[in-house]
């Protein structure tokens, strides 16, 4: 007798009023249960200690808040003990380990959860037993599939909520420029952080149906899965960040621009605030100085202009352009990468899905 | 007929001498995991190449850094500053990031994909009892596989080591305060600590299938516990390797620097001396901490006094003290994390034949 005919025959404990949708859950839930308990371990140990660190941080601010040291921020001998840490201890770690361990869990859930999810099926063969059961195997696969993918989602989510409360008051009073715009942060909203494990689970079940044996589809879920990363944290995001820049003149900025130099162009990558001049909390992306005539100077020129004054660079008609993002526009980015990235997961799983369906079992 | 008797000749079914045993071994150990071995292969090739190209620029730059007399001491003239710009803020700070990042994968890829599946397949599926009843006994047979596969990944570890170090060594000369040589990540990427970590990450995956005896779950656990170790390794055993026998002493330069900053009585400096009082140039200081004329570390109110004014410390009789390592100690701490890595993974090697020999197949 198939699983799904005993849970109907009743030769379960069948709870009152399930349906089809119940029945598959509950077979998707024994099939898998141990790989779920130990993605659900690994997100609740990652949940756990940022929720201890963000705990530990909020009170240093509250006390900075009850204190005054903040709101303005006064470096004061009374309030040194409470604003140091921010400036040269444990939180500025903090952030850096955010954004080393939290990339882990869509990996995870790609190489552990998706991969063996129809890999381990066609190695072992059970495809001629688990596809000719009561429910056919395209209903079968596509549920396994969504509601796995459901609970990946709501766990990336949880972890993109937990990143962003627990760093708020280091981005208030860390001298370091860190704000949301950066990529160590930016990729770890509950939008990007869902989307990012929802594409990768989608990727390593789709490796699966194609490699059919587990641990290739492991290791090719790893290799597109850590490359995707590291490519979308430089390439992709400067690229994103560049569409519709912004151009306008920013001559305090021409005083340091904190940047590489690429030619002739600053390669600024920060945003404006307390500590960088420019419109406020705009991203800054490219600058470089012009003369009178409004054109860029070349290298050799652009090298000796940096720590002049204001006033010295009036005096010789040179100003400093930058392109930037209005800080507005940042959740429009976020809502477009993270849609993009579900769209392509949803491609992914329809593809996977209609590959077992061609496929003899 | 058995893989081994094939190997020999058909004709040819006594044993032979040891190192034609060896070598029919071998050949089994490759047929067996040649798809493994030319995927881990070509991942570490991968990285290799990577640290190869990036290794010659940096010293290409770091050549026309000296020929242009931009070091020693820095000068970020505007001749200079292409060329030392990368160092400061640019594709060389990038790529010693992304190195901190990367340097561990291939150890734990090595323990992951070729160390846990090595055994665990063979109890998932059950060849053990067709494998393990050959003419070459279980105990010969994983030894001479253990044996075989460890010494290739501590020779793989050892250029990927060698490779890391030679490619940041222009890095470490422009930016020393940043990327020093005693730095953790770096500490890690030399021939004898990346060979070693790799061969402890090879052995934690054996023995992990051999005790759970599935695929997934053993490369589950080989995840956990190798970047788990490499995260330990990072942030709390190196520091405490380094802090064995330190010797401690004033250095008025240091405190009265702008650029020590505390969080608390005490310090984690952890950079090198520049100009460091007793010919300590080049040494790695530990920790510093302002002290009373008793060396011990003074109290919030007493450091009140004097923070943002480093000439009274000779008028209140107080010092800047600090721990330090000697610099010629450096090859004796590699030695000795090397020399512990390879015994423990040489102790969990063992433990995986005992228990293969344990067990009945």
């Amino acid at each position: 007798m198939t699983a799904l005919a005993e849970v109907r025959a009743g030769g379960w404990r069948r709870p009152p009023g399930l349906t089809d949708l119940g029945r598959l859950a509950w077979v998707t839930w024994r099939q898998h249960r141990a790989a779920l308990i130990g993605l659900g371990l690994f997100a609740a140990a990652l949940a756990v200690y940022m929720l201890q660190a963000g705990l530990r941080v909020h009170n240093l601010w509250d006390a900075g808040v009850r204190d005054g040291c903040v709101r303005p921020v006064r470096w004061t001998n009374e309030c040194r003990p409470i604003l140091s840490p921010f400036d040269v201890g444990w939180p500025q770690d903090y952030v850096s380990q955010v954004s080393l361990w939290l990339p882990l869990f869509p990996i995870a859930a790609g190489m552990f959860l998706g991969a063996p999810l129809l890999a381990r099926e066609y190695r072992a063969g059970t495809t001629r037993f688990a596809w000719t059961q009561g429910t056919d195997r395209t209903r079968l696969v596509a549920t396994k599939i969504v509601l796995l993918g459901l609970a990946v989602l709501a766990a990336g989510a949880v972890l993109g909520v937990l990143v962003q409360w627990s760093v708020q008051p280091i981005l208030a009073l860390s001298s370091e420029h860190l704000d949301r715009w950066i990529p160590g942060l930016f990729e770890y909203t509950p939008v990007l952080e869902a989307a990012a494990a929802g594409l990768a689970f989608a990727f390593a079940v789709l490796a699966g149906v194609l490699v059919r044996h587990v641990v290739p589809a492991m290791a090719v879920t790893a290799v597109a899965t850590i490359a995707g990363s590291i490519v979308s944290y430089q390439q992709l995001y400067a690229w994103m960040t560049g569409l519709g820049l912004h151009h306008s003149a920013d001559p305090a900025l021409g005083v340091d621009p904190a940047g590489a130099m690429s030619g002739n162009v600053f390669v600024l990558h920060t945003t404006a605030g307390s500590w960088v001049p420019g419109p406020a909390g705009a991203w800054l992306d490219q600058g470089w100085y012009t003369d009178a005539a409004g054109h860029r100077v070349s290298a050799k020129v652009a090298q000796n202009l940096p720590f002049h004054s204001v006033r010295q660079l009036t005096q010789m008609h040179d100003t400093f352009q930058v392109t930037w993002q209005p800080g507005s526009r940042y959740w429009l980015f976020q809502f477009g990468q993270g849609g993009t990235e579900l769209l392509l997961a949803l491609i992914l799983g329809a593809l996977a899905v209609w590959l077992v369906r061609r496929r003899m079992a | 007929m058995t893989a081994l008797a094939g190997a020999a000749g058909a004709e040819r079914l006594s044993p032979g001498p040891p190192p034609r045993r060896l070598a029919r071994l071998g050949w089994v150990t490759w047929r067996q995991h040649r798809a493994t071995l030319i995927g881990v292969g070509l991942f570490t090739a991968l990285v290799a190449g990577y640290m190869l190209i990036s290794g010659l620029r940096l010293h290409q730059l770091g050549n026309a850094a000296v020929q242009n007399g931009c070091v020693q001491p820095s000068h970020l003239t505007a001749p200079c500053r292409p060329i030392l710009s990368p160092f400061s803020n640019g594709w060389a700070i990038s790529y010693a990031s992304v190195l901190n990042l990367l340097l561990p994968v291939p150890a734990i890829a090595i323990g992951v994909f070729l160390g846990a599946p090595l055994l665990a397949r063979e109890y998932g599926s059950g060849t053990t009892r067709f494998a393990w009843t050959q003419a070459t006994t279980r105990t010969r047979q994983t030894v001479a596989k253990l044996a075989l596969l460890g010494l290739a990944v501590l020779a793989v570890g050892a250029v990927l080591g060698w490779l890391g170090q030679w490619s940041m060594q222009p890095v470490s000369a422009l930016t020393a305060d940043q990327y020093d040589r005693w730095e953790p990540f770096l500490f890690v990427a030399t021939p004898v600590t990346a060979a070693a970590g790799a061969g402890l990450a090879f052995a934690a995956g054996v023995l992990a299938g051999v005790v759970t005896r599935r695929v997934v779950p053993a490369m589950a656990v080989t995840v956990v516990v190798t970047a788990g170790f490499a995260y330990l390794t990072y942030n709390q055993l190196h520091y405490w390797l380094l802090s064995l026998g330190q010797r401690q002493s004033a250095d008025p330069a240091l405190g009265g620097g702008a650029s020590v900053g505390y969080a608390g009585a005490t310090n984690d400096l952890h950079r090198l001396f520049f100009f460091g009082v007793g010919g300590r140039a080049g040494a790695w200081v530990d920790q510093g901490w302002y002290a009373g004329p008793d060396r011990r570390p003074l109290s919030w109110a007493q450091l009140e006094r004097i923070w943002g004014h480093p000439k009274l410390l000779a008028q209140l009789h107080d010092t800047f003290q600090v721990t330090w390592q000697p610099v010629g100690r450096y090859w004796l701490f590699q030695s000795a994390q090397g020399g512990t890595e390879v015994l423990l993974a040489l102790l969990l090697g063992a433990l995986a034949v005992w228990l293969v020999r344990r067990r009945m197949a």
